[in-house]
């Protein structure tokens, strides 16, 4: 399978944005760690709103907006694949942690929110998107797993599919089990490539990535992140991408299998603010 | 890739604004089910037959809250392989329990011989996975830390059920869970279909598995969506859900490939973007998930015989579901509820009205809807209360879920005629 990637949206590992983490690669600027502490405030989402958007939701609307700004696409006609590595621990923690208790009382709010699919839920309704949504879960294999649902829905159906991946860090006790996580977020705008999916016309592309399920072997090269949360996992890709450089790696997606992913850039589609 | 479709038929069916293409046709060749009916298929099918629930009053250690549920009494006693038992959660145990009936893991261990472990993938729906586990550890914390046999990094996150399945099966191709709530398991059938078309996989095991918890009992509880009563479906008096459990699954493979089962002839995908916890109050994203689903089979409204709605017996989904039927069946088909046998199996509700339609297409035998004595006045068309025959080749299943996530699935005896019952063409070469 292979996809264009038209749009990245960035907001992790202290950059608040693809365009930051591209300009940092190009003229070495450092992260700015305390700019993603905490998470984002989407401008798309009303005040009123925003209080009420857990911090997935929050790192999924903003990061979608950016990857579909730069491609240029609407949000509402994008197919949405969501994952994370473990889903909403804050969420799972105050769940746990309430029903342990004598009362059991829930927040509706807080409860409704913890399907897995609530930050696809929200950026659907936020956004009048009504294409089919769908939240891919995986564990340390969740990157890559979403990565290839990405690539199948793309050669699948016409419409481009919107990548979102979001981590938000694991409070204590779940921590003991987990370790302590990141806050995080990144989205990818993938599109068909013209020679497979639909027959659809589609514009060549600067970055350019294939996929192919392999049988995993023991000399398959894992990712120095291996066993990190998708988030960081990712972050090999995104440097690729903003770097335009080209890059593969062999990630798990079963106890057998891995997907093979090789990305392809060509600085020449580079739009003007991207070619400084 | 080739999705078959008549286009004077899918004429018949459009209007689908939100519409993708479908998924494509794949053949089921072997499902299994535990609910609280029964572990097996017929043991369900029996139940159907002679209109008798699996509600009791709820029971769940620990919960106190004064409802009905469905529970799979099996799973309270069953036990992982121990080669497996640190894998243990409620969750994994239901699933161990239901891979083991109908000979479903031989199926899938002949499809490993056949294919290679690698070429064979596992694609499971659910919702709380084993979040029972988790607070299970939370109840017994020491000294505010999780204490050792609750250290399952592998059990406490939303893959948990996916992984044992797959390791259970020694099954070694892509392992994927996706959780949409109460449409998780409905999704994994148009999924696993496009799996095997883009020739990721040569087999795939779908399915679903959900679990009683405090989470969904209190959950549910505190959005007052919980009835007092075993719930009754499409009744004027319905005032809520009955909550319950089930793990279910079936075997996919490509049209092409296999000569034998039922097929999954189309599937519908769509999103309401209207509310987190209710369905859009006119019923257009289940309307165009079933259009979908229909125009994917290439078929006609009456081409189906038999409709197993999500029918949850809240007041605001059945009256939502209903009104969509209609928009998308001009005449009366027969259709009903089966919440009322095993109570709404949320993650897992997808595939056990899955597996209830495919044990309906091959028995020519639908069930009914337990509990519905007064039926809603002014529904469109009428539900089914008893048992009803099914004669046709063609059968429907819905799945809802909270984010406004619809999900509908058309399945097809490979007599039924028509597009659906055609092998197609499927690329056999890895991806």
């Amino acid at each position: 399978m292979k996809v264009a990637v038209r749009g990245a949206g960035v907001f992790a590992r202290g950059f608040v944005s693809f365009e930051t983490l591209r300009a940092a690669i190009s003229g070495g600027a450092a992260a700015d760690w305390a700019s993603t502490a905490k998470a984002p405030r989407p401008s798309l989402v009303p005040a009123r709103e925003l209080r009420r958007l857990p911090d997935p939701a929050r790192l999924g609307v903003e990061v979608a907006s950016q990857a579909c700004a730069m491609a240029g696409v609407d949000l509402a006609e994008v197919v949405p694949v969501f994952t994370s590595t473990i889903g909403d621990s804050a969420i799972t923690d105050y769940m746990c942690r309430t029903l342990a208790g004598e009362d059991k009382l829930l927040s509706p709010l807080r409860f409704q929110n913890s399907v897995h699919n609530a930050p696809a839920g929200s950026l659907s309704i936020l956004t009048g998107n009504r294409c089919p949504n769908t939240f891919v879960a995986a564990f340390e294999n969740s990157l890559a797993t979403a990565l290839l649902e990405a690539m199948v829905l793309c050669v699948s159906q016409p419409r481009p599919v919107l990548l979102v991946c979001t981590d938000v860090p694991v409070p204590a006790p779940l921590s003991d089990v987990h370790g302590e996580g990141e806050l995080g977020g990144c989205a990818l705008l993938l599109d068909a490539d013209g020679e497979h999916g639909s027959g659809r016309a589609s514009e060549p592309a600067g970055r350019v990535l294939s996929g192919v399920v392999v049988p995993h072997h023991a000399g398959a090269t894992p990712l120095s992140s291996d066993g990190q949360p998708a988030i960081v996992q990712a972050w090999e890709l995104l440097q690729a991408l903003a770097g335009w450089r080209d890059w593969q790696a062999r990630l798990p997606i079963g106890s057998g299998s891995a997907l093979h992913l090789e990305l392809r850039t060509d600085r020449a589609f580079a739009t003007d603010t991207e070619s400084v | 890739m080739s999705v078959r479709s008549n286009p004077s038929m899918s004429a018949a069916v459009a209007g689908a604004q939100s519409a993708l293409p479908a998924a494509p046709p794949a053949a089921v060749l072997a499902w299994t089910l535990a609910s609280a009916l029964g572990t097996g298929c017929a043991a369900h099918r029996q139940a159907f037959e002679q209109q008798r629930g699996g509600l009791i009053p709820n029971d769940y250690p620990g919960s106190g809250l004064s409802t009905w549920i469905g529970r799979v009494h099996a799973a309270d006693v069953h036990r992982l392989p121990d080669a497996l038992s640190a894998l243990d959660s409620r969750n994994n145990r239901l699933a161990d329990l239901a891979l083991g009936l109908d000979g479903f893991e031989q199926r899938v261990a002949e499809a490993v011989a056949e294919l290679g472990a690698h070429r064979v993938g596992v694609l499971i729906g659910t919702s709380t996975a084993s979040i029972g586990r988790t607070e299970s550890a939370y109840a017994a914390l020491e000294n505010g830390h999780i204490v050792a046999p609750f250290h399952q990094p592998s059990v406490h996150n939303p893959h948990s059920v996916a992984h044992y399945t797959a390791t259970r099966l020694g099954v070694g191709g892509p392992c994927m869970s996706l959780s949409t709530a109460c449409s998780s398991s409905g999704k994994v059938f148009a999924a696993g279909a496009r799996w095997l078309a883009a020739g990721v996989v040569d087999a795939v095991v779908v399915g679903g598995v959900d679990s009683l918890c405090l989470s969904i009992l209190h959950g549910f509880d505190s959005l007052e969506l919980v009835s007092r009563h075993p719930c009754r479906p499409f009744d004027a008096e319905r005032d809520g859900i009955s909550i319950g459990e089930a793990a279910g699954f079936a075997l996919l493979r490509r049209p092409a490939d296999a000569h034998e089962g039922l097929l999954l002839a189309g599937a519908g995908e769509t999103s309401d973007a209207w509310h987190m916890a209710q369905p859009h109050p006119d019923g257009q994203g289940a309307a165009d998930a079933m259009r979908q689903a229909l125009a994917g089979a290439g078929i006609a409204p009456s081409d189906i015989g038999y409709v197993n709605l999500h029918g949850t017996a809240t007041p605001a989904n059945d009256a939502v579901e209903a009104r969509a039927l209609a928009q998308v069946f001009d005449q009366p088909v027969p259709a009903a509820s089966t919440k009322g046998y095993t109570g709404h199996t949320l993650g897992a509700a997808g595939v056990v009205g899955a597996v209830t339609v495919l044990e309906s297409l091959l028995a020519r035998r639908a069930p009914g809807t337990l509990n519905l004595t007064d039926p809603e006045p002014g529904l469109a068309h009428p539900i089914l209360i008893g048992p009803t025959a099914l004669e046709r080749g063609y059968a429907m299943s819905n799945s809802f879920g909270f984010g406004g996530n619809n999900c509908s699935l058309v399945f097809a005896r490979r007599d039924a005629g028509g597009a659906g019952a055609l092998p197609v063409s499927g690329s056999g070469e890895a991806a």
